[in-house]
C-alpha cells in the first residue's frame, strides 16, 4: 500500500520544506487569530452610533436572491441572505457602508446613512467579472485573473443539446481548436500542437480530479474553464502543457429549504449524412474500366465490362446498387437526464441519472451511455465536507472492417452491379462473400471490394468502457483565512473490447473468430491544500501550499480462438481451437509540491506566481524531478482614478492588462518504463511446437530521459465597453516547446532500426485571439453576439536534424512531413504540372542526360514535377526525391459566432463556427478518379482525359497505374476551410403561470438543428477531419498526421426536438 | 500519511517483461537467447519478401514483368535497386537485428552457464557453436547482398543508447576473417555430426552447417582448394563422418512437409502450422509460413509470372505416350514449376484440377510449341480468349504459383485456404548445391579431368545429381513425374551432355546448377561468382544495378550513421 506508506528517507528534503510552509503559514496567521478572537468588531477607537439593518434582496424582475454575501465595508462583519432573500445585520456604524454581492450580478455598495432597512435590486453582471472562476486548487474572481484563462459559458452551453464535453467547445472559445475524431471524443488542441510524440489533448480535470478524458455528462456540468497559458496550467503543471479544462459539476441547489428540485430534460432526434458523393453506375463504371483495361497491353476487362461495352451496347439492366445509401442511415438519437437537487442550511446534493443513444449514421454502429452522478457538500461548523461520485458506463460498436480499408472506402469502392444479398437474402446471405460462387463474386466486376453490409453484419467489434469516479473531500478552517484541505479520488475505468467476427462460406470471413480484451486502470490522486487568504487594508494576499501525489495503474489481458460452430458463440468459453492469451500491467506515480501566491492591490494590481516541483516514475533515478515556475501580473487601469474622465468622455468602461510567463513540464509523450531495459519474446517454431525465444528489446529505452518543458508568454489585454455590455478580449501568446521528447531513428546497422526518444525538439506555436461579446437588453428582448477568432503560427525550431514521415497509406508510406524550419505534419508529395497532351511532350521531358523522365506515361497521364539534385541538375526518372511540400493541414485561423436571442419565453440560438485556410488530404481521390484498379469510380472519372477530351485535369484511365497517376500528389490537396451552421436552437419556455397550474416551476421546449449548413469546398463527405487515419498501411500520430481523408467517419446533420421540466 | 518520495515515483520493474540484466541463469534461458537468434530465419524467409526474396528466393534471372505487373511500385523499387527502397532495407535491418540477437546470447550464455550448476561447458560449446553459425551466417548474407566493405562488425550486443548506435563498417579483408572466424568456431564447438544426431533439434544448426557455409565463404572468394576442403568433408564417400552423413534422396522430398530433415538437408528454415503453442509467453500465435512465390497478387492483379520460355533451360525428349508421341521435360520440371502442360490432373483436397489451370501462360509459347489450347479453360470454366497470359486456377485473388517448389499444394486454389502460405521448410544449404559446389571447386583446381569415375573429377559429382534426377520420384504426386510411371528418365549423363551440346565441364555445372536449384536462390550467388550478372541484364532497360547483383547501403542507413560514408 502505497497510499498509506509513511516510508521516508533521508533525503526527501522537499517534504521538509512542505511542512516548514506550512509551519510559516501558520504563524503567519497566528496574529490574526489573536487580534480576531480577542475583538472581531473593534474598529479604531472613534465610537459610532450602530444599529441593525435590515433588507431583502431581489432581482430585477423582483425575484429573492438567497446566499447574497453582504458585508460592512472595510471589516469582515457580514452575513448571507436567506432562502427569501432577507438579511439582517447588527451592529452597523450608521456611517457604514454594504457591500452586496452575488455570482453573476454586479457588486452595490449602499451607505448606510442611517436607515433601519436598505432593500436592493441587483442587475445581471454580463460579464460575470465577479463570476469566481476555478482555477486549479482554488478559485479566483473573474476580475482579478492575471492569467488568460477562457470561462465558458455553460448556459449557453446548456440551450444546446450536445453529446459530449469536448463538442461543447467547439468554437465557443478562441485558441480552442476541436475538430472531430472517428467515433470517440474530438480533438482538442490548445494553442497549436506543441509536440511530436505523444497526442496534444488537454488535461481534463474533474470536480479537482485529473481524469484521461472528458468523461462526463454535458448536462452535469456547473461551470468550465479553460487554463490555457502556463501561469494557469502551471498548478497542474506535470500534464498542464497541452491546457488544462477545468470542469466542476453542479451542486444541489433549492428554491426551498429542503425541498428537492427535479429537472428532466430530453430530447429525441435523427441525424444522417448531410452529404453523399455521386458515383458511377453499372454502366458508367463499366465504361471506364473497360477502358482502363484496354489501356494495358494484354489487359482484360472485367467480364462484365466486355459484356456491357462489347456485346450490350453500353447498357447495364441488372442491379444497380447504391452502396453509399446501404451504408449510411437516418440514425436515431435519444438523451434522457434526471436530476434532483436540494439542500438545507447544512449542505446541499444534487443526482442525476442519464440515458443518451445513438444509433450512428453508418450502420450498426449505435453509440450507448449510461451515466448516473452523486454530488453533495455539507457543512458542519469550521468542517466542510463532500464528494463527488460518477458511474459511466459505454457501449459502442465500430464501422471496422477487415480488409483495412475502411467502412466508408468499401462503401465507395464496390461495384453496384453486385447486390447486398444474395438470391436467400437470409441472414449471412450476403452476395459476394462466398467467393466460390461466380454469380456473386466481385471477381466477376474484376475488383475485391468487400460487401461492407455483410461485413459490418457479420462482425460485431464492440467496446464496453466502464468508468467510476469518486472524490471525497474535508476541509477545515483553521483559523479565519487559513484552511487545509485535502481530497482523495480514485478513477477506475474498465474497458473491453470483443471482437466477433461470424465465418462465411467462401473466403471473405472464414473463421468464426473471437477476441476479447480487457484493460482495467486504476488511479488515484490525493491532494493536501493549505490556503491562506490575508486584507491588509487594500492588500489582498492568498497562499497556497499543495502536496500531490498520485499513482496509476493499468493491467489488462486478452484472449481469443476460433470456433468451428457458425452460430452466435461470443462466448470464450465457445472457442475450440486457436487460444491464445496474453496480459501485461503497468504503473506510473507522481509526486508534486506545489506554492501560489496571488497578490493583489485594491483590485488594481495583481500577481501571481506559481512553482511546481514534479517527480514522475517516467524517468529515471537522477532525471525525475522538474521544477516549474510561472508567474503573471494583471493591471485593472480602468480602477485608477486617472482613468475615470476617459470613461466618462467614451464608451470605455473596462481596462485590464495582464502578461504571464512561465515553464510548464510534460511527461505525456512517453510510457511507463521508458527507461527500463526489457526482454521481449521471440520464438521459433520447431515444425511441431513453438520454442520460447527471448531477445532484448531495449535499443529504444532512454535512461536519460528528462522533462519536456513547455515555455509561455501571454499578454492580453480585456477592454469593456458601454457599460461593459461590450466585451472584448485580446490575446497574444508565444509557446515554446524546449527539450521536447522526440523518437529519433537509429541506424539498422546497430541492431534495430527503431526509434529512440530523446529530448532535443522545439516547437513554435504563437498566435493571436481574440473574443468579443455585446449583450443588450430592450424590454423583454434580450440578445447577445459573441464572436471569437484565433490563429496559430506553428513551426517546428529543432528536429536534431531528424524528418519524422507520417500518414502513411496504400498509395505512399507517408504523406505528411515534419521537419525544423516549417509547421508540424505538412503533407508532402508531388506536384504535378497538368497533363501530357502528347507522346512528343512526353519524349520532350527529359532529364540532364537526355533521358525521359516519366518513361511509363502515354498522353492523359500527370506530368510530375521533378527536382533539381543537389548540383541544380534534373537527373533521373520522377521519384521519391522529388517530393515537396503541397499543402498545410494548419488552419490561418479559427472562428465562431454565436447568437442568442430572448423574447417573451421564445429564445434562439444561432452559432456558426469556421475554420480557415488549411489543407485537406483527400485521398478519396484515389477512389473517385483512380482509375487503377477495377473499384466503383466517382463521376468525374467519366470526364476523364481521352484523345477526343482533352481539357480535362481527371487523367487517363490506364490499370495498373504505370504512370503513378495515384501517387500523393497536389491533386489530392483540397482547401479544407469551411463555415459550418454548427447549431440552431430555438426554444420556448412556457409562461410561469401555466406551468405553476400544473405544479411544475418551468417548461422550456426546443428544437435544435446540428450541422444544417456548412458553405465549404472540399468535395467529399466533411470537411472536419482530425487526427487519426484507417486504410491500408495507415500510419501517424495525432500530431504528425492530422487532415487525411481517407473515409473518415463524417459529421452528421441533426434535428433534435426537446423539452425540459423543472419542479 | 505522506507517500515517499523517490521510491514511490520509481518503477523500474516492467511486469510485462524480463529485466535482460537478471533473466539469464539458467541454460534454458541462455537457449531462450539463442532461440531469439534462430526466429530471424523464420521472420525473414518466412515473412518479408523485398530484395532479398526477389533476388534470392525468387527467380533471379527468370524475373520476368508482365504487362499487369508494370508501374507496381515495389517492383520498380527493386527493378532498379533503390536505396531508399524498403526492398533495400529491409534485409540490412534485419540482418543486422539478428546479429544484436546472437550478440545478446553470446553476452549471456556465459553468465548463464557460471551461475548454473546444470549448465556444462559441454552445453555451452554446443549453444556458443550455434552462435557462432548464425552470427557468421546473418553476416555471410550481408556480405553477399551489400558492398563487401560496408558492413558494421559487431561482436557484442548494443545495450548502452546514445553511445555506441554509430559505427563504422570494416575493409572487406577485415569482415571475411570475421566471417571466416566465426564459421570456424562454430565448426570447432558444434557437435559431431548432422542435425539427424539423435538429441538434437533438427532445426538447429549443426557442424555439417558450418563447414559448407565455411567452403562457400571460399568458393565466392575463389579460392577453390580452400572450399573443396571444406565441401568434401560433407560428400558421400568421400567425406568425414565428423562432419555429418549426408546422401541423395527422392528430389522431390526436398520440397514437400513430409521431406523435412531429411538426409539432404544440411540447414533448414523449419516451418509449420502451430497454432496451439506448448509455452507460450507473449508469442501469440506462432503460425509460421512462407510466403515468398506470391506476392500479394492484389483482385485479377499481377504475380511473379512463371517463365514458361524457361522451359527450354530444362532437357526434354519424346516418349510415346498411349499411342502419342509426348514431349517429356526432366522430371526436375515437374518438381519446380506448376503448370507444366502434361494435360494430367491433378487431385487438389476434394477437387480435381487440371495441371495447365495452375500458373501462369504465356498463349505464343503453347502455340509456338503446337499446343493446342482451343479447349483450355480456366478455372472458372471460362474460355480462355485474350490476354497473352492468364491467371488461372480460378476466383481467388492469389492467382497460382510460379514455382512448385515448396508450394503447398494441399491449399492451392481452395476456397478456406490461403494458398500463398506454405509450411513447408526452406533448405538454405542441401546436398546437391554442396556437391555441385565441389564439383566447381574441381573443375577449376583441374578442368582436364573429364574421368567420370574418379571422385576427384566434377563430372563425377555432377553425374550425381543428373542420376538421381533421372529416377522416379516417390513422393507426393509421383504420377506428375513420369509420363510413364516406373520408368526412369532419360537424361544423359554429364560426358555426353557436353560432347552434345560443345561445353566445357564448367558450362555443364552452370547448366546443372541452373535446373537443379531452380527457384532455390542458388542463381544469384552463382551469377555474381560467375561474373555473369552483365549478361543477365542485357536487354533489360532500367535494371539498374543488375549487373553487380548486389543491394546498396540503404539511404536509411547513411542518413543515420555519419560514419558510413
Amino acid at each position: 500500500m502505497y497510499l498509506m506508506s509513511f516510508c521516508c528517507k533521508k533525503n526527501h528534503y522537499l517534504l521538509k520544506v512542505f511542512t516548514t510552509i506550512s509551519f510559516v503559514l501558520i504563524l503567519i496567521a497566528s496574529p490574526t487569530i489573536n487580534s480576531l478572537g480577542a475583538n472581531p468588531t473593534a474598529s479604531g477607537s472613534e465610537t459610532l452610533q450602530q444599529s441593525t439593518i435590515t433588507g431583502k434582496v431581489a432581482d430585477a424582475n423582483g425575484q429573492a436572491i438567497p446566499g447574497v454575501s453582504v458585508v460592512v465595508k472595510g471589516t469582515t462583519q457580514g452575513t448571507i441572505t436567506s432562502v427569501d432573500g432577507n438579511f439582517t445585520l447588527t451592529n452597523v456604524p450608521s456611517n457604514g457602508t454594504l457591500q452586496f454581492s452575488f455570482v453573476g450580478m454586479l457588486s452595490q455598495e449602499v451607505a448606510v446613512s442611517g436607515q433601519k432597512t436598505i432593500n436592493v435590486t441587483m442587475q445581471d453582471d454580463v460579464i460575470g467579472l465577479d463570476e469566481v472562476v476555478a482555477i486549479g486548487y482554488g478559485t479566483q474572481k473573474k476580475r482579478d485573473l492575471a492569467s488568460a484563462v477562457t470561462v465558458i459559458n455553460t448556459e449557453e452551453m446548456s440551450k444546446q443539446p450536445v453529446a459530449n464535453v469536448a463538442t461543447a467547445l467547439q468554437g465557443l472559445a478562441p485558441g480552442i481548436q476541436v475538430t472531430a475524431t472517428r467515433g470517440g471524443d474530438p480533438d482538442i488542441v490548445i494553442r497549436g500542437i506543441g509536440t511530436t510524440t505523444g497526442n496534444n489533448n488537454p488535461l481534463y480535470v474533474i470536480d479537482g480530479i485529473p481524469s484521461g478524458g472528458s468523461y462526463v455528462n454535458p448536462s452535469d456540468i456547473e461551470s468550465m474553464q479553460v487554463l490555457k497559458d502556463a501561469a494557469s496550467t502551471a498548478i497542474y503543471g506535470s500534464r498542464g502543457a497541452n491546457g488544462v479544462i477545468l470542469i466542476t459539476t453542479k451542486s444541489g441547489k433549492s428554491a426551498k429549504i429542503g425541498v428537492p428540485k427535479v429537472s428532466i430534460s430530453s430530447y429525441y432526434g435523427f441525424e444522417e449524412p448531410w452529404k453523399l458523393l455521386d458515383l458511377t453506375n453499372t454502366a458508367e463504371w463499366a465504361s471506364v474500366v473497360y477502358a482502363s483495361n484496354k489501356a494495358v497491353t494484354g489487359g482484360t476487362p472485367p467480364a462484365l465490362a466486355t459484356w456491357i461495352v462489347e456485346q450490350n451496347g453500353g447498357k447495364f439492366k441488372g442491379p444497380e446498387t447504391d452502396w453509399q445509401s446501404e451504408l449510411f442511415q437516418s440514425g436515431a438519437i435519444t438523451n434522457n437526464v434526471v436530476n434532483v437537487s436540494g439542500g438545507t442550511d447544512a449542505g446541499n446534493y444534487f443526482f442525476s441519472a442519464e440515458q443518451y443513444k445513438q444509433e450512428g449514421i453508418i450502420i450498426l454502429t449505435p453509440n450507448e451511455r449510461l451515466s448516473v452522478r452523486m454530488n453533495s457538500n455539507w457543512k458542519s461548523n469550521k468542517f466542510s465536507f463532500g464528494e463527488n461520485i460518477s458511474f459511466t458506463y459505454n457501449q459502442n460498436r465500430s464501422e471496422v472492417v477487415p480488409d483495412g480499408r475502411s467502412a466508408i472506402q468499401s462503401a465507395m469502392n464496390n461495384t453496384p452491379n453486385l447486390p447486398v444479398y444474395d438470391a436467400t437474402k437470409q441472414p449471412g446471405g450476403f452476395a459476394d462473400f462466398n467467393w466460390t460462387n461466380p454469380d456473386y463474386s466481385p471477381y466477376a466486376s474484376g475488383h475485391d471490394a468487400g460487401n461492407v453490409i455483410a461485413y459490418l453484419s457479420r462482425i460485431k467489434n464492440m467496446n464496453y468502457n466502464k468508468r467510476f469516479m469518486a472524490s471525497a473531500y474535508g476541509e477545515y478552517q483553521i483559523i479565519n483565512g487559513l484552511t487545509f484541505r485535502s481530497t482523495f479520488g480514485i478513477t477506475s475505468t474498465d474497458n473491453n473490447t470483443r471482437n466477433f467476427t461470424l465465418a462465411t462460406a467462401g473466403q471473405r470471413l472464414p473463421n468464426t473468430t473471437l477476441s476479447e480484451s480487457n484493460s482495467w486502470t486504476y488511479n488515484w490522486i490525493w491532494d493536501q491544500t493549505l490556503n491562506y487568504s490575508k486584507q491588509i487594508g487594500q492588500h489582498n494576499f492568498n497562499l497556497m501550499g499543495t502536496y500531490s501525489s498520485e499513482y496509476s495503474k493499468n493491467h489488462n489481458f486478452n484472449a481469443s480462438g476460433q470456433s468451428i460452430q457458425t452460430e452466435v458463440n461470443d462466448v470464450l468459453s465457445k472457442v475450440e481451437s486457436n487460444f491464445a492469451v496474453g496480459g501485461g500491467e503497468s504503473e506510473t506515480s507522481r509526486i508534486s509540491y506545489l506554492g501560489r501566491l496571488t497578490y493583489n492591490y485594491a483590485g488594481k494590481y495583481i500577481l501571481v506566481a506559481n512553482v511546481r516541483r514534479d517527480g514522475s516514475s517516467k524517468f529515471n533515478t537522477g532525471s525525475k524531478w522538474g521544477t516549474f515556475p510561472s508567474a503573471s501580473v494583471a493591471w485593472n487601469i480602468s480602477e485608477e482614478s486617472f482613468m475615470d474622465d476617459l470613461k466618462a468622455s467614451t464608451p470605455m468602461s473596462r481596462m485590464k492588462l495582464r502578461g504571464s510567463y512561465g515553464l510548464v513540464g510534460n511527461d505525456g509523450p512517453i510510457g511507463a518504463y521508458s527507461y527500463v531495459p526489457v526482454l521481449s519474446a521471440s520464438n521459433y517454431n520447431n515444425g511441431t511446437a513453438g520454442i520460447v525465444g527471448q531477445t532484448v528489446s531495449n535499443l529504444t529505452k532512454n535512461p536519460n530521459l528528462k522533462w519536456e518543458k513547455s515555455e509561455q508568454l501571454d499578454l492580453g489585454t480585456e477592454l469593456g465597453f458601454f457599460k461593459n455590455a461590450l466585451s472584448v478580449e485580446v490575446d497574444f501568446y508565444n509557446k515554446k516547446t524546449k527539450d521536447m521528447l522526440v523518437n529519433i531513428p537509429i541506424p539498422g546497422s546497430s541492431g534495430s532500426s527503431a526509434s529512440i526518444t530523446r529530448n532535443v525538439g522545439s516547437i513554435l506555436n504563437r498566435g493571436w485571439e481574440f473574443q468579443a461579446t455585446y449583450r443588450k437588453s430592450l424590454g423583454d428582448f434580450s440578445y447577445s453576439i459573441g464572436a471569437n477568432l484565433s490563429t496559430n503560427y506553428n513551426e517546428v525550431l529543432d528536429l536534431a536534424g531528424q524528418v519524422i514521415s507520417a500518414g502513411g497509406s496504400e498509395f505512399a508510406s507517408s504523406s505528411t512531413r515534419t521537419e525544423a524550419g516549417r509547421p508540424i505534419g505538412q503533407f508532402y508529395g508531388y506536384k504535378t504540372l497538368g497533363l501530357f497532351q502528347t507522346q512528343a511532350e512526353i519524349d520532350a521531358y527529359v532529364d540532364a542526360n537526355g533521358l525521359k523522365m516519366q518513361p511509363n506515361a502515354a498522353p492523359g497521364d500527370i506530368k510530375f514535377y521533378k527536382k533539381p539534385n543537389a548540383e541544380g541538375k534534373l537527373v533521373g526518372v520522377i521519384g521519391a526525391t522529388d517530393m515537396v511540400y503541397i499543402g498545410d493541414p494548419n488552419p490561418d485561423f479559427t472562428y465562431g459566432v454565436n447568437l442568442s436571442a430572448d423574447y417573451k419565453g421564445l429564445d434562439l440560438t444561432v452559432f456558426f463556427q469556421g475554420v480557415q485556410g488549411n489543407d485537406l488530404l483527400g485521398i478519396l481521390t484515389a477512389w473517385t478518379e483512380g482509375m487503377h484498379n477495377n473499384f466503383n469510380l466517382g463521376k468525374n472519372a467519366l470526364n476523364r482525359w481521352t484523345p477526343t477530351n482533352t481539357n480535362t485535369t481527371v487523367p487517363r484511365a490506364v490499370r495498373g497505374d504505370p504512370n503513378k497517376n495515384t501517387n500523393i500528389s497536389d491533386r489530392y490537396i483540397y482547401d479544407g476551410s469551411y463555415l459550418r451552421l454548427k447549431n440552431l436552437t430555438v426554444g420556448y419556455t412556457l409562461p410561469k403561470a401555466w406551468v405553476n397550474y400544473v405544479k411544475l416551476s418551468n417548461v422550456r421546449v426546443y428544437a435544435t438543428g446540428r450541422n444544417l449548413l456548412t458553405f465549404t469546398k472540399y468535395p467529399f463527405y466533411d470537411p472536419e477531419i482530425g487526427s487519426g487515419y484507417v486504410g491500408l498501411s495507415a500510419s501517424g500520430n495525432s500530431s504528425t498526421a492530422r487532415g487525411i481523408d481517407n473515409g473518415y467517419y463524417p459529421q452528421a446533420r441533426a434535428i433534435l426536438m426537446g423539452i425540459q421540466i423543472d419542479f | 500519511m505522506v507517500s515517499c518520495t523517490e521510491s514511490f515515483i520509481t518503477r523500474d520493474f516492467d511486469k510485462g517483461s524480463y529485466d535482460p540484466g537478471s533473466f539469464f541463469t539458467t541454460k534454458a534461458r541462455a537457449d531462450q537467447a539463442l532461440v531469439g537468434a534462430y526466429t530471424y530465419l523464420q521472420n525473414q524467409y518466412g515473412q518479408t519478401w523485398g530484395g532479398v526474396h526477389v533476388m534470392h528466393m525468387a527467380l533471379s534471372d527468370d524475373l520476368y514483368e508482365t504487362p499487369k505487373a508494370a508501374g507496381f511500385s515495389p517492383w520498380n523499387n527493386i527493378i532498379n535497386f533503390r536505396i531508399n527502397a524498403n526492398d533495400t532495407n529491409d534485409p540490412w535491418n534485419s540482418w543486422y537485428a539478428a546479429i544484436q540477437r546472437v550478440n545478446t546470447a553470446l553476452d549471456n550464455m556465459k553468465l548463464a552457464q557460471a551461475a548454473d550448476p546444470a549448465f556444462t561447458k559441454a552445453d555451452l560449446d554446443v549453444m556458443e557453436g550455434q552462435a557462432y553459425f548464425l552470427r557468421g551466417f546473418y553476416y555471410y548474407s550481408l556480405f553477399d547482398y551489400y558492398p563487401k566493405d560496408k558492413i558494421v562488425l559487431r561482436t557484442t550486443q548494443v545495450l548502452n543508447p546514445g553511445e555506441n548506435y554509430i559505427k563504422a563498417p570494416s575493409t572487406e579483408a577485415e569482415t571475411f576473417a570475421f566471417i571466416e572466424a566465426d564459421l570456424k568456431k562454430a565448426q570447432e564447438l558444434l557437435v559431431k555430426g548432422t542435425n539427424t544426431t539423435s538429441g538434437y533439434d533438427k532445426w538447429r544448426a549443426s557442424r555439417g552447417a558450418a563447414t559448407a557455409l565455411l567452403g562457400k565463404l571460399y568458393l565466392n572468394k575463389k579460392d577453390y582448394a580452400k572450399a573443396a576442403a571444406e565441401f568434401k568433408k560433407l560428400l558421400p564417400g568421400v567425406g568425414d563422418a565428423a562432419y555429418g552423413t549426408y546422401a541423395l534422396g527422392d528430389y522431390r522430398a526436398n520440397f514437400t512437409l513430409a521431406g523435412a530433415n531429411n538426409s539432404e538437408a544440411i540447414f533448414e528454415v523449419e516451418f509449420a502450422n502451430v497454432t496451439t503453442p506448448s509455452n507460450q509467453r507473449g508469442g501469440g500465435n506462432q503460425n509460421w509460413s512462407f510466403n515468398d512465390h506470391n506476392a500479394w497478387a492484389g483482385m485479377l492483379g499481377w504475380n511473379f509470372a512463371v517463365p514458361t520460355y524457361k522451359l527450354d533451360d530444362f532437357e526434354k525428349w519424346t516418349e510415346t505416350i498411349d499411342g502419342k508421341p509426348t514431349t517429356v521435360y526432366d522430371y526436375r520440371v515437374y518438381a519446380s514449376f506448376l503448370g507444366v502442360p502434361n494435360g494430367i490432373n491433378l487431385t487438389l483436397g476434394t477437387r480435381t484440377v487440371n495441371w495447365i489451370e495452375q500458373g501462369w501462360f504465356k498463349k505464343e509459347w503453347y502455340a509456338a510449341n503446337g499446343i493446342d489450347i482451343t479447349n483450355l479453360k480456366t478455372g472458372n470454366d471460362k474460355p480462355m480468349t485474350g490476354a497473352s497470359y492468364y491467371v488461372i486456377g480460378g476466383l481467388d485473388s492469389y492467382g497460382s504459383f510460379g514455382i512448385r517448389k515448396r508450394a503447398n499444394e494441399s491449399n492451392i486454389n481452395l476456397p478456406n485456404n490461403d494458398p500463398t502460405s506454405t509450411v513447408i521448410n526452406l533448405r538454405l544449404l542441401r546436398l546437391s548445391d554442396i556437391m555441385l559446389n565441389y564439383a566447381e571447386c574441381l573443375a577449376n583446381i583441374n578442368s582436364s579431368n573429364l574421368t567420370a569415375t574418379d571422385v576427384n573429377s566434377g563430372v563425377y559429382w555432377v553425374d550425381m545429381v543428373r542420376i538421381r534426377a533421372n529416377n522416379v520420384m516417390t513422393g507426393d504426386q509421383s504420377h506428375l513425374y513420369s509420363a510413364r510411371p516406373g520408368v526412369k528418365g532419360q537424361l544423359p549423363l554429364t560426358t555426353p551432355l557436353m560432347a552434345s551440346k560443345s561445353w566445357t565441364l564448367m558450362q555443364a555445372i552452370e547448366h546443372e546448377r541452373y535446373v537443379e536449384g531452380y527457384g532455390e536462390g542458388w542463381r544469384r550467388e552463382d551469377l555474381k561468382r560467375w561474373q555473369k550478372g552483365a549478361s543477365f541484364v542485357k536487354g533489360k532497360s532500367g535494371w539498374t544495378g543488375w549487373q553487380s547483383l548486389i543491394l546498396p547501403v540503404p539511404q536509411q542507413e547513411l542518413d543515420r550513421n555519419s560514419l558510413m560514408k
